[in-house]
């Protein structure tokens, strides 16, 4: 806990694959939870690829990397994005922050608690992979979310993440979004075959078994890329879209008290 | 507090021996003071893990035993930040319960065939059998999180907050190593973590990957999909 006592909850959102929608749960995800009275922050733990600031047209002055080498304050860094919540951006292109160090951690860590005084949600949206980068950012969420899509190759890194995440960092609970899918219970279906696999193959090996969360799904909608393509908020911009109206449905759940999924590592 | 009774006052407890009565007593009964006394002399008084003594017989065991069955050990090296500092700072009661702390920590984390160690002062170590190495990576790192996570509550209210560093080295049956020379790895690694900021692990050997997904796996996982997105 850090000193003011008060501490928001952590949501770090990873995936295994690239490009299935983490930035886009992510930044419209804080604006569905902003419009249910929560202050928000999302955090861009993209390091080496960061485009957060690209997809909400936001102009950083300083970014997190700025706060990493101890140039800038916190509350210097800090935006305003559409939709009401809060942004920490990153640089793009910095290779040595694709890699950990014991410095980053350090920073990582204190930057966050520092933060986590001062909302109700910290998102935290990942690279892609299952770097010790994406690791660690996930090490420092009491809760995952990880974002899938219904393809293979999605549906397989996601179980691969999962494994991970239940192995190494003990997590007994983690929560599921699938993205570009066609209904809810196509949704429910994916999460139930992953959890009759890691049920067989990971909590055979564990010694808390983990509870994978179906949280909700995301409808392919066109209006994400037209939003996209003028670099706006589709929340915003086209709040009665389907994919708003699901991404609204997700705040929902994550908010409701009763659907939380703790998942603290030991 | 955690002190284990008997091992800080084991002689007292052995009113024969103290008295100087032994001949009054039975076979059985002195066999079971050669015990206690061995009992004694291999435990740190305060803590009631092995001391150093113990420590060196078991870590030449399982170095042999390493080359014999082929199974990976794991040797940590556990070391209180800034003992001096506590000790200087609250004295030396609660410098014990630090030390009281980490040896608590330790004996909860470790599987009965381990073995955890006071090695003296407010330096620990334990011996981990048959450990692959991202295990070893979470047992240390979850140590250290653990007596980060207990502080000490001093009479008037206030926390005294301890942190670890930890060094280890897998003895593993690919390098033949004589019992020193394995101290003195897991002894580097120590240094390592205490020169990179104290409070953090460092191993030997990079973690591999840890969680490999299997074929069976996989066609488990996407088999049923293929089917179904036809219907
Ligand atoms: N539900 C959806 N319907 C239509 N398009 C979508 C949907 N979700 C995401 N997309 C589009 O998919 C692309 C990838 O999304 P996004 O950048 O959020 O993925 P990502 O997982 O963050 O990628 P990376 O791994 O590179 O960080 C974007 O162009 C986005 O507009
Ligand atoms: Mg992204």
């Amino acid at each position: 806990m850090n000193s003011s006592g008060l501490s928001a909850r952590i949501v770090a959102i990873t995936s295994g694959k690239g490009g299935v929608g983490k930035t886009f749960v992510a930044a419209n995800l804080a604006a569905a939870l902003v419009k249910r009275g929560r202050r928000v922050l999302v955090l861009d733990a993209d390091l080496g690829l960061a485009n957060l600031d690209i997809v909400l047209n936001l102009n950083p002055k300083a970014t997190l990397h700025d706060a990493l080498t101890g140039q800038c304050a916190i509350k210097d860094i800090v935006l305003a994005a559409p939709g009401g919540f809060w942004v920490m951006p990153a640089a793009s292109g910095l290779i040595e922050y694709s890699r950990l160090t014991s410095d980053v951690q350090g920073e990582l860590r204190r930057i966050i608690d520092e933060l986590s005084g001062q909302y109700d949600y910290l998102i935290l949206d990942t690279g892609a992979g299952i770097s010790d980068l994406v690791l660690f950012v996930a090490s420092l969420a009491k809760e995952v979310l990880i974002v899938a899509t219904p393809e293979p190759a999605s549906i397989a890194d996601a179980y691969a993440t999962i494994k991970i995440l239940a192995l190494m960092q003990q997590r007994t609970s983690l929560n599921l979004v699938f993205n570009q899918a066609r209904n809810a219970a196509d949704g429910r279906k994916l999460t139930e075959q992953l959890q009759q696999v890691v049920d067989r193959f990971v909590n055979t090996q564990t010694a808390t078994a983990v509870r994978l969360v179906h949280l909700g799904h995301i409808p392919g909608d066109p209006a994400v890329g037209s939003a996209a393509r003028k670099r706006q908020l589709l929340f915003v911009q086209a709040p009665d879209s389907p994919a708003s109206k699901a991404v609204a449905e997700l705040a929902e759940a994550l908010d409701a008290p009763a659907k939380v999924s703790h998942c603290a590592p030991q | 507090m955690l002190r284990q009774a008997g091992y800080a006052d084991g002689l007292q407890v052995m009113p024969e021996v103290q008295s100087g009565s032994l001949q009054s007593c039975s076979c059985e009964a002195l066999q079971a003071i050669i015990d206690r006394l061995c009992d004694i002399s291999l435990h740190d008084a305060l803590t009631g893990l092995v001391n150093t003594r113990y420590f060196k017989l078991a870590l030449g065991r399982e170095v042999d035993r390493v080359f014999r069955s082929g199974e990976i050990a794991l040797l940590l090296l556990i070391d209180l930040d800034s003992f001096k500092e506590i000790n200087d700072t609250y004295g030396h009661l609660v410098g014990d319960q630090a030390l009281l702390t980490v040896a608590g920590v330790l004996t909860k984390n470790v599987r009965p065939m381990d073995t955890a160690a006071r090695c003296g002062g407010d330096e620990f170590a334990v011996i981990l059998p048959n450990c692959r190495p991202d295990t070893g990576r979470l047992i240390a790192e979850r140590i250290r999180m653990q007596v980060e996570q207990t502080p000490i509550a001093l009479t008037d209210g206030r926390n005294v907050r301890m942190t670890t560093s930890i060094g280890g080295t897998h003895i593993s049956p690919s390098r033949k190593l004589v019992f020193e020379e394995v101290l003195d790895q897991a002894d580097q690694q120590l240094y390592r973590a205490k020169s990179e900021g104290r409070n953090r692990v460092s191993l030997d050997v990079q973690a591999p990957v840890a969680a490999p997904v299997s074929f069976d796996e996989k066609s488990q996982l996407l088999d049923p999909f293929g089917r179904d997105s036809d219907e």
